[in-house]
């Protein structure tokens, strides 16, 4: 028999409740991520080292080329993109400003964010997932364990701690990209090149940079980590949850560069 | 070992459920000290509903769940951990974290639990392992061994804290009949050794009549239990068609 179609607002009705139970339960999760991190700090945590070992590893070094990779590609795309313009002024040895501003500032952070939410995002909603589904996390629940002390704060850490080396890494592999598009092919000086960016990039951009490598790093642990833990017990639920890992983790990277560029602009930095 | 008459787990006017959908509503019965449980029924008649409710993992929407005298869910936090490392619980998929070794699955309740210095826990986990007859595969992954052995590895885990209680959920799920007997062979040996109470969820009959000592039968319709006691008494005595037709295994119409 087929179902009566429900009215508009029934259905709109329908999604607002969806919606405010998803907001509530991520509250409720971050919530718990904090009280864990508490315990953690006073040593009552059920925390592993030689997970978290492995974990900052998956989160750090393996991800390294990836990261190089498309950090040197973005960094040559804004130079042969900045001197297609720049050429029209004879300006265009400020390729090193636009490159070196745009990648340290944000572009790295940026990059490297969506990076590792389709890396490692993506495998921490399918890790979860999976042991929600194969009963592991009940298992460790009836021990008395906190799957989120256990499995969630090592993530959290693992990856808040890499985010902002791994960006460092991208700003200098994408300072490297326009370098080499702006001498190779260009055929602008080297040295004049380099002081370009050395004066262009303040001290500040650093930290800006840095401060959205921080907050990209809690928000791609916590998508990943809250996904796989709501994952339904099935193959299907495991899926659906890695895809709405990485969609959670790039949709907050983006809202949350948005937000980040309109304080900086309000401050003035 | 024999049960001792006295109740080391009661439920009282328990009902469960997800939000408005009742699964069980008025359960009423307890497992003695020793008993080997057995919660039967068809598939899809809440025994995995009830089961989590027994081990702490789902809330009950009214009742009591009665761990020698604590009533569980009334308990607060730190009470509640306290009556949950009494328990073993064997999962029907074995439930071994897939990331550690058979033996680092076994040591880290004793781990976290039991501390003391690493060579001890190592001689802990080898003794649980050779009571499951697991000597030699310590090293070896959950992915790396077959089902039998993985639910013989789960088991070494559920004893690793000495347990009063061990609750099996479908022991015998997915196994072949030598290696279900095996089971059984391994949870009577258990019971008696450790002196435990065993609380077994399982619709495979060979089990609940080689096993079980005291039972409840769940019905699907109702939504609530129908029968309870000696598993072979109720097939003797049960006048319930939905009772002896489970465990005859008789064709009903209707």
């Amino acid at each position: 028999m087929i179902k009566a179609r429900e009215s508009f607002f029934t259905r709109v009705g329908g999604k607002v409740l969806l919606l405010d139970k998803g907001l509530s339960s991520g509250f409720d999760f971050i919530g718990d991520i904090v009280v864990s991190f508490w315990y953690l700090v006073q040593g009552k945590a059920c925390f592993r080292r030689d997970d978290f070992l492995v974990l900052v590893q998956r989160c750090g070094v393996d991800t390294l080329l990836l990261v190089a990779l498309i950090s040197l590609l973005v960094g040559m795309i804004l130079a042969f993109v900045g001197s297609i313009q720049l050429n029209l002024f004879g300006a265009q040895i400020f390729i090193a400003d636009i490159v070196g501003i745009s990648m340290v500032r944000v572009l790295s952070a940026v990059m490297t964010g969506i990076i590792v939410s389709g890396r490692i995002g993506a495998s921490f909603a399918a890790e979860l997932g999976m042991m929600q589904a194969s009963e592991e996390i009940d298992a460790l629940k009836t021990l008395g364990v906190s799957p989120v002390e256990f499995l969630v704060v090592p993530r959290v850490l693992a990856l808040v701690l890499m985010m902002p080396i791994l960006t460092i890494y991208a700003d200098l592999m994408g300072v490297l990209g326009g370098f080499i598009i702006s001498i190779g092919m260009l055929h602008l000086n080297p040295v004049e090149y380099w002081n370009h960016t050395l004066q262009a990039v303040k001290l500040s951009y650093v930290w800006i940079g840095l401060i959205h490598s921080l907050v990209f790093g809690v928000i791609i642990a916590v998508a990943g980590c809250l996904r796989g833990m709501q994952c339904a017990r099935d193959a299907a639920g495991v899926g659906k949850a890695t895809t709405s890992g990485v969609v959670t983790g790039i949709t907050g990277i983006v809202a949350a560069t948005a937000v980040i560029t309109y304080i900086c602009q309000v401050l003035g930095v | 070992m024999s049960s001792s008459g006295c109740p080391v787990i009661e439920v009282k006017d328990l009902e469960l459920g997800y939000h408005d959908h009742i699964v069980l509503h008025d359960l009423n019965f307890s497992v003695n000290k020793g008993d080997i449980f057995v919660v039967m029924g068809v598939n899809g008649c809440g025994k995995s509903t009830l089961l989590k409710s027994l081990i702490g993992l789902n809330p009950p929407l009214k009742g009591k769940v009665i761990y020698d005298g604590k009533s569980f869910w009334d308990e607060d936090e730190a009470g509640q951990h306290n009556i949950m490392h009494r328990f073993g619980v064997l999962y029907q998929s074995g439930a071994l974290w897939s990331s550690l070794t058979v033996a680092e699955n076994v040591a880290l309740p004793i781990q976290l639990y039991k501390k003391g210095p690493p060579r001890e826990i190592q001689e802990k986990v080898a003794l649980k392992l050779s009571l499951v007859g697991l000597e030699g595969a310590g090293d070896l992954y959950p992915a790396e061994i077959s089902g039998g052995m993985r639910k013989r590895a789960s088991l070494a885990r559920a004893i690793a804290l000495d347990p009063d209680i061990i609750f099996f959920d479908e022991p015998s799920a997915g196994l072949d009949p030598i290696n279900a007997r095996k089971l059984d062979d391994l949870i009577l040996e258990l019971r008696d050794s450790l002196g435990a109470t065993v609380v077994v969820i399982t619709h495979e009959l060979p089990s609940i009549f080689a096993i079980g000592n005291n039972s409840v039968f769940l019905d699907s319709e109702s939504k609530t239990m129908i029968a309870g006691g000696d598993p072979k008494g109720l097939l003797a005595n049960s006048n319930d068609v939905r009772v002896t037709g489970f465990l005859t295994r008789a064709r009903i119409e209707g």
